[in-house]
């Protein structure tokens, strides 16, 4: 028994879907057929012909596409908007559709016994005739509408399936069902007929949708676990986001960098850490997008490309608060060293904007990112897509070696917290907030450094004023306490303030 | 009287194929002696030709004159059924 022969281990095919390959460690299981399960408008006649299009372009393998349900043309015309040139490739060769779609206008009258060695045959062919290494079947539930008789249906697709396997194609199988956690297909069979079975969501949660891929089973081989969000782009067709992809090997840096305001770098000890990602907390008019202005101004001084992103504000409304603290964006623009991207959250959803927000850092190549705000975009999302999207906006920051500025609104004047520092304090590097203080009848603003990852820094809490020129930090609040809880309090007691002095001090 | 012209496609020498070839040319000898004429295909050995048609199953007999045309699929065990709906006037 000990020198049994390994048997062959189950091979994959590298789909190329953006983020699939990641998740399903290595792609589909060659050779075999995998069952894509999902309610309707799931995205998974796209991800059926995506799977044959990215085998098209990336080996020139062919691909067939069999349709139970759309004819032909209708799906050509439906993925024209992707960019993917079906009718150049079916000219090459390339790509053949097997159109089982049902004949309208023609009468059929079914009875006795039958098979599909029609079907069988076309598919065998067109896999010859494209030498095709990808077939798709687009849906099970559509052939089983076409033919009453669910036990010859079943019979005859488990006969498919063989045949796929003897050809030696990877297949997919589209199934729709009917609710988005339940049972995988509408007749009970679909999950038999394949090996393998990924399930594509398309979740209402909150009055929002949000897309998601679980790959539910691999028989015989291994993948990631759970569900993954995924998006639809216009000109790309289907992006799995790997959150998982996300790992904590960060160089870090200890070269520092201004924050634009030079009694904050102070109270940094000397500045921002280069490849750190900075959270300013506060409420509204606070000071946050001054800061993150002043953040930019900082960078294009020293000639570093600065990228702002702006979810509340307009571009307009942006260059006209710039010019009044003495900033001027346009000239920055102008030459080159910052580029101001203005969106409102609600113009795509949270997916859609980090793939945008990526796909800009790359394109654009900044030393620092500027996000006003996050909170923003909270709006826009369900609670775990919105972890999701900081989770993975600071993580490709910190591999790009970018510096980042997030701001984050607070829903309460005089302190607390917002869900956003909730789910992304703990992989900030640094922290700072911006606080009000009423001081005998006069707001007057505070800021404090609460946390700076892997360095000294100021804990007291500075008064701070805004003026022409910007941010200017002053003395510490030293006879109020419960500033950061949101209820400042007068002290006269100048004995404990001088002890505290003492206590805290770094100096020692 | 408009002849009647029929197509028959079948999968292979399988026992369904025979069934169903032996059903129909009794159903013709026996209802249609004004004569007929009947095509049979093999999909296996043209699937060209059933790319055209779109055919699925088999067998599936075309009925292609007198218009319109019609489909059946089975194996035409059920002989009235056939008949009825082929009705030539």
């Amino acid at each position: 028994m000990a020198n049994q022969p390994i048997k062959s281990k189950i091979v994959k095919l590298e789909t190329k879907i953006d983020g699939f390959d990641h998740i399903s460690i290595g792609g589909l299981p060659k050779g075999r057929t995998t069952l894509l399960s999902g309610t309707a408008g799931s995205a998974k006649t796209v991800f059926a012909i995506q799977f044959l299009v990215e085998g098209i372009r990336a080996n020139g393998s062919g691909g067939v596409f069999v349709t139970f349900e759309e004819s032909p043309p209708d799906i050509k015309l439906n993925t024209e908007g992707f960019g993917w040139e079906i009718s150049e490739w079916e000219i090459e060769g390339k790509f053949a559709f097997v159109d089982a779609s049902p004949q309208i206008g023609v009468e059929t009258i079914v009875s006795g016994e039958y098979d599909f060695g029609a079907l069988i045959a076309r598919v065998e062919h067109a896999v010859k005739k494209t030498q095709a290494t990808r077939v798709s079947l687009d849906s099970l539930s559509a052939i089983f509408n076409q033919f009453k008789d669910d036990q010859i249906v079943r019979r005859e697709l488990f006969r498919l399936v063989g045949a796929l396997k003897t050809l030696g194609v990877t297949s997919i199988i589209t199934a729709e069902r009917t609710q988005e956690y339940g049972a995988i297909g509408r007749y009970g069979v679909e999950e038999f007929v394949a090996d393998n079975v990924i399930i594509l969501r398309n979740v209402l949660e909150d009055e929002k949708r949000r897309r998601t891929m679980e790959i539910l089973k691999y028989r015989g081989t291994s993948h990631q676990k759970g569900e993954w969000p995924f998006t639809i782009m216009p000109d790309k067709g289907i992006v799995v986001i790997p959150l998982s992809a996300i790992e904590l090997g960060q160089k870090s840096s200890n070269i520092r960098i201004s924050s634009g305001v030079s009694e904050l770098d102070e109270m940094c000890g000397g500045g921002f850490f280069r490849d750190s990602v900075i959270l300013v907390s506060g409420a509204t008019g606070t000071g946050k997008t001054l800061m993150s202005t002043h953040f930019i101004a900082g960078g294009t001084a020293k000639m570093e490309r600065c990228l702002l992103f702006a979810f509340e504000e307009s571009r307009e409304q942006l260059f006209r608060n710039a010019n009044g603290w003495g900033v001027d964006f346009e000239k920055m623009e102008n030459d080159g060293v910052l580029k101001v991207e203005a969106r409102y959250p609600e113009t795509a959803n949270l997916e859609d904007h980090l793939l945008n927000i990526q796909r800009v850092i790359d394109e654009f190549k900044p030393m620092r990112v500027a996000v006003d705000s996050l909170s923003a975009l909270e709006r826009v999302s369900t609670i775990k897509g919105f972890r999701e999207f900081v989770i993975g906006l600071t993580s490709f920051i910190k591999h790009r070696e970018i510096t980042g500025f997030l701001t984050s609104t607070t829903t309460s004047l005089m302190g607390g917290t917002s869900i956003t520092e909730g789910h992304i304090s703990t992989i900030t590097d640094s922290i700072i907030l911006l606080r009000y203080v009423e001081m005998y009848g006069e707001m007057q603003r505070g800021v404090t450094i609460l946390k700076m990852r892997g360095s000294m820094h100021d804990k007291s809490i500075r008064q701070f004023s805004i003026d022409g020129k910007g941010m200017h930090v002053g003395k510490t609040f030293r006879n109020v306490v419960g500033i950061l809880a949101g209820n400042p309090q007068h002290v006269d007691n100048n004995e404990e303030i001088q002890r505290m002095d003492g206590l805290f001090s770094d100096d020692k | 009287m408009t002849k009647l012209e029929l197509k028959l496609y079948i999968a292979g020498n399988s026992a369904i194929s025979r069934t169903a070839i032996r059903n129909l040319k009794q159903i013709c000898e026996t209802n249609y002696t004004d004569g007929y004429t009947l095509e049979i295909v093999d999909v296996v050995k043209e699937p060209d030709l059933i790319e055209t048609e779109k055919i699925i199953a088999t067998p599936t007999l075309i009925k292609i004159s007198p218009g319109p045309e019609k489909r059946f699929i089975g194996d035409f065990s059920n002989a009235r059924k056939i008949i009825e709906s082929i009705k030539i006037s």
